[in-house]
């Protein structure tokens, strides 16, 4: 159901995570994703694991918050993993159902689904944690701060930052309003939920267009009210929130670039007991 | 045998997940043919939830929704039939309104009843007369109409449907004193010809006791009070408990009796006057 | 009180340009003032015009004929808009609809962030209007998750933080229920009483005019009375001509006059007229 969608909601607190520059969580989450895809054995792919669950246990973000977030993206993860447990064929044969077919489950395919439920695993918490730990002011702000390179190349940056501000504030009531519409259509006997797929579509009218309708008239009166409020596009504005870099950006930056070394220094020169999650894989 | 019968009905949000809310609590209740019930209580009581369970939008997760009878939640035809059966109509429905004419918006769920074009456009003429919409718009278009008419024509494609029980929510929402005299004639008009079955939502005490023939009062999702207006507004202390009162007329009535005056009970504007003056020409004989 | 003029309409005319050649008159030839310091209530039917004369008075609409001056400056004067927005603030009617960002207290700060002030008056100043509001404990809370009232406070809020000489609340009500209705209009009461906020109250509800200092009847684009509440509202055919309701002690009291009981004229409040009828009791024994 709509209601039940977390992505890019906040939750507001004071923990460690919280109080990050959100331009540096920024860059962290960017330089994390990059190294997750570098990462090649299952020792460094435990390093990352290890970095995020760090995070999100000081982020004091309760873990069923954590856990909505994955249910989400539990059907991609679980197609995903099949796609690697029967295609790929490296390594031993461990089953074949089929004593004439080609079909094989193989040592490879297992090592590569779990491999990559893990890695979408650490995937998703960072990210999430991202939008959990921030304000979407705070993170237009960021994202404007990092992009203020781009108005030499005469972008507007900061009318941008600002739609995207906005917008990230009207998520929730439109999709309220979409889940208003779509039950008032349906009371009416709109085959929103029992024709067959071109009646859906069809049916699909009665909702667009007065959402539309709506959101122009939300536009306007927003418009409005910024006007009010002595708000003018594209003018220097102070703000609340003081953005600086701090001890905690150093060190959180710090350990990332360490457990970033040491995981793409031991996926190409594995050592030791990283010599073994090595063998399996490949 | 009463046309609707609610019994046990429950039903809760995000069950599992830390926003789990119980938003309807094992309510039942029953409505008879021709009655008009109201439904009252705050904001997250629990009324929208509970309307959009009378016509099978929503299942209960316990209890049943027997209409003439026969739960509606039976199968999943009986619960899409339940749509047309009885008539929903959301708050500020001019807010849904999406056809090129006013005639196309009211005729959009006959349409999806599966109708003659005939049918339809008998339909959407006498629905138009019910709520008062002038025949010359309905070639118009819903966005050119003014605020009162885009609700009454939104209203009119709930009546459209023909249901066996029209039910409003807070169908005077927004509506300056005209538009909502005009809602209520109209809701009126619609029992006294039509011998409509109607269920309305709202805030206001005063609606409630002018209109209906017994009130629901909803809390938390449980049900707090039911019975005619005599019966609920007889119970003060427990309408203060969930932070209502009964209807400004009677409050002064009350107040009058307690300074000594003769004086029974009275919830609408007429009664109280017709009390009063009552009052007047006896205190002047004696 | 104290006498000074805050808002001066001389002669104002006012149509919206529809598509046609006919415009829409919205206002005509209207002229009042707001005094400083008074909670003035603006009573009209949708559409008298009510709405208007709010986006006339901060220069969000700009007059077809007269003049309107804020503290002395006139609105047409462009390059004094600014000062004016920040001299007069509005409040609307639909509160999801003037909420900018997703936190309380980040969509407090956006007046004051776009007025350039420095970072501790920004604080200080949203503290300061969160607690007027009472909503300082939710300053972390996420807009959309509040309820309609609180969402009012915010947007008020929001206004508070600019200090405003003076903000017009354009039917704050009209989208809350009875229990959110009664406390947005304490709060605005509050305003004008403790922080000297100038108040002025667009409705079509005349219980919440009751209060008032003064009250202004429009309709269809026309100033009809101007009184304290208990002047205008003994007018009970001009009020039922404009479309607008009496409070129900003085539906009461009218329709006991209709029966041939003329209780003393100026019934508003409950307590009049059950004062109102105990007098007429003892008279006529």
């Amino acid at each position: 159901m709509i209601k039940d969608i977390t992505i890019g909601q906040f939750f507001p607190g004071e923990s460690f995570v919280h109080k990050l520059d959100p331009r540096a969580k920024i860059l962290i989450l960017i330089v994390f994703i990059v190294v997750l895809f570098i990462c090649r054995n299952f020792f460094s792919l435990l390093l990352m694991l290890v970095f995020s669950f760090t995070a999100v246990i000081l982020s004091r973000i309760s873990p069923k918050m954590i856990w909505k977030s994955m249910k989400a993206i539990v059907v991609l993860v679980i197609f995903t993993a099949l796609l690697q447990l029967i295609y790929n064929d490296k390594g031993d044969v461990w089953w074949k159902p089929f004593p004439n077919g080609s079909f094989v489950i193989t040592s490879g395919g297992v090592y590569g689904a779990i491999f990559l439920i893990v890695r979408i695993i650490t995937l998703i918490l960072l990210t999430s944690l991202l939008t959990y730990t921030t304000s979407s002011t705070l993170l237009t702000d960021a994202i404007e701060k990092l992009l203020t390179p781009l108005k030499w190349l005469h972008v507007p940056v900061h009318s941008l930052a600002m739609m995207m501000t906005i917008a990230l504030r009207f998520i929730p009531t439109l999709l309220r309003e979409i889940d208003i519409i779509m039950s008032a259509q349906k009371a009416r006997g709109a085959k929103l939920d029992t024709g067959n797929l071109g009646q859906r579509i069809k049916a699909l009218v009665s909702v667009f267009v007065p959402l539309l309708v709506s959101s122009f008239r939300r536009a306007a009166e927003l418009a409005t009210a910024m006007e009010c409020r002595c708000y003018t596009d594209g003018a220097h504005r102070t703000r609340l929130r003081r953005m600086r870099l701090g001890w905690r950006d150093w060190l959180a930056g710090g350990v990332l670039l360490l457990v970033s070394a040491t995981a793409v220094f031991t996926s190409f020169y594995p050592i030791g007991s990283t010599l073994i999650f090595q063998a399996v894989i490949s | 045998m009463p046309i609707l019968e609610v019994r046990n009905i429950s039903f809760g949000y995000g069950l599992h997940t830390p926003f789990a809310v119980q938003a309807i609590d094992n309510v039942s209740f029953s409505i008879e043919k021709g009655e008009c019930v109201s439904v009252i209580g705050h904001t997250g009581s629990g009324k929208s939830t509970l309307m959009q369970m009378l016509n099978g939008l929503l299942k209960p997760d316990r209890g049943q929704v027997l209409l003439n009878g026969k739960d509606i939640n039976e199968t999943k035809k009986t619960a899409a039939a339940a749509r047309f059966r009885v008539g929903l109509c959301f708050q500020y429905p001019e807010y849904q309104l999406f056809g090129e004419t006013c005639a196309a918006d009211i005729g959009f769920g006959p349409k999806n009843m599966g109708l003659a074009p005939d049918e339809i456009r008998a339909r959407v003429q006498k629905a138009a007369a019910i709520v008062g919409l002038p025949s010359e718009k309905l070639e118009a278009s819903p966005f050119d109409l003014s605020g009162g008419q885009k609700r009454r024509c939104a209203i009119a494609g709930v009546i459209a449907m023909e249901p066996e029980i029209l039910i409003l929510d807070e169908p005077t929402a927004g509506l300056d004193p005209v538009g909502r005299e005009e809602i209520l004639d109209m809701i009126r008009r619609c029992r006294a010809e039509q011998g409509a079955t109607i269920m309305i939502v709202t805030h206001s005490m005063e609606i409630a006791a002018s209109i209906s023939d017994r009130i629901l009062v909803l809390n938390k999702g449980k049900l707090h009070l039911s019975g005619t207006p005599q019966e609920v507004f007889a119970d003060t202390q427990k309408l203060h408990e969930i932070g209502l009162d009964v209807p400004s007329y009677t409050r002064i009535l009350r107040a009058l009796r307690d300074k000594g005056f003769d004086l029974p009970d009275a919830y609408t504007l007429p009664d109280a006057a017709k009390l009063l003056c009552r009052l007047l020409k006896e205190g002047g004989r004696t | 009180m104290n006498k000074k003029e805050l808002i001066s309409f001389q002669n104002v005319s006012f149509s919206y340009e529809t598509d046609t050649e006919n415009p829409k008159t919205v206002l005509q030839d209207i002229s009042f003032s707001v005094m400083e310091g008074e909670f003035l209530c603006i009573l009209g039917h949708n559409g008298s015009g009510k709405s208007t004369v709010a986006k006339l008075s901060n220069a969000l609409l700009l007059p077809d004929q007269g003049r309107i001056l804020v503290d002395g400056v006139d609105t047409g004067d462009e390059e004094q808009q600014i000062e004016i927005r920040k001299k007069i603030g509005i409040v609307f009617q639909n509160p999801d609809n003037q909420i900018v960002a997703s936190i309380v207290e980040e969509d407090v700060a956006f007046g004051p962030e776009n007025l350039c002030l420095p970072r501790e008056e920004i604080r200080s100043r949203v503290d300061a209007a969160l607690k007027a509001v009472d909503m300082y404990d939710r300053r972390f809370h996420e807009t959309h998750r509040l309820s309609g009232g609180q969402k009012q406070r915010v947007s008020i809020a929001g206004m508070i933080a600019m200090r405003p000489k003076c903000i017009f609340f354009d039917e704050p009500t009209a989208m809350l229920d009875p229990k959110g209705r009664r406390s947005i209009l304490n709060t605005i009461h509050r305003l004008n009483r403790e922080y000297g906020i100038t108040v002025v109250y667009i409705t079509h509800f005349m219980d919440e005019a009751a209060e008032a200092d003064r009250v202004m009847l429009l309709s269809d684009g026309r100033i009809l009375k101007t009184g304290t509440p208990s002047e205008v509202f003994t007018q009970t055919d001009l009020i039922v001509r404009c479309g607008l309701e009496l409070p129900d002690p003085a539906k009461l009291s009218f329709e006991l006059s209709e029966l041939g009981i003329r209780l003393t004229p100026g019934v508003l409040t409950e307590q009049d007229f059950i004062d109102a009828f105990q007098r007429f009791m003892k008279e006529s024994q």
